[in-house]
């Protein structure tokens, strides 16, 4: 709760805190805290028809994105999941796509 | 009663007269199975994300309806017996999981 509520400045101390850090394997990295945009009200998880706004939480290659990419929370992964799914089964999202290199 | 979608990709390349026989029998199968139409949004020919039926391109039918909810199969099996059917989708509508916010 309180961590999408905490302001997003430029705070060094300012980071994800999901897993403490500092375990010795490379400097601290500050970060800004995510925020779940379905939580804030921003857009619609049921919504499968809108494939513009799913194509934010899919890769390049078609896959789903994970929650720590994202920042979307638990309850709401789940239900996004089901919801890219179905918009893969009526064709409006690829169940997979090719990279293309250059 | 629920409230369901009805999501139907018919082939891309019907004309005027087979698509009203179409949609005519969609409609048939719903009352049928004692459904109500809500809505119907009909996006016509869209691009699809992978080929159906070798063919890019579907003519997107999306029904919003309301019936009994062990009557869902019975539109299904109908549906898919026919041939410019290429894609169904039945999904019921789950109004306490929406998250947008309205203003």
């Amino acid at each position: 709760m309180a961590r999408e509520e905490r302001k997003t400045t430029g705070n060094s101390r300012d980071r994800d805190d999901k897993k403490p850090r500092g375990n010795g394997k490379g400097p601290k990295r500050p970060r800004k805290p995510k925020v779940d945009p379905f939580k804030t009200g921003e857009l619609e998880v049921t919504d499968y028809h809108d494939a513009k706004m799913l194509r934010r939480f899919i890769s390049d290659t078609g896959k789903i994105l994970p929650r720590r990419r994202t920042g979307v929370n638990a309850k709401n992964q789940r239900r996004l999941a089901l919801t890219i799914k179905r918009a893969r089964q009526i064709g409006l999202l690829p169940f997979m796509e090719k990279l293309v290199r250059r | 009663m629920v409230n369901y979608d009805l999501n139907v990709i018919l082939n891309p390349s019907l004309d005027a007269a087979q698509l009203a026989v179409e949609k005519e029998y969609i409609e048939n199968a719903i009352k049928n199975a004692g459904g109500t139409i809500v809505t119907l949004d009909e996006w016509g020919n869209r691009r699809m994300a992978y080929h159906i039926k070798k063919d890019r391109e579907g003519y997107y039918l999306i029904y919003k309806l309301e019936m009994a909810a062990d009557q869902t199969n019975a539109i299904q099996t109908s549906l898919r017996l026919r041939d410019h059917v290429r894609r169904l989708l039945v999904v019921r509508q789950r109004p306490e999981w929406k998250t947008k916010k309205e203003k």
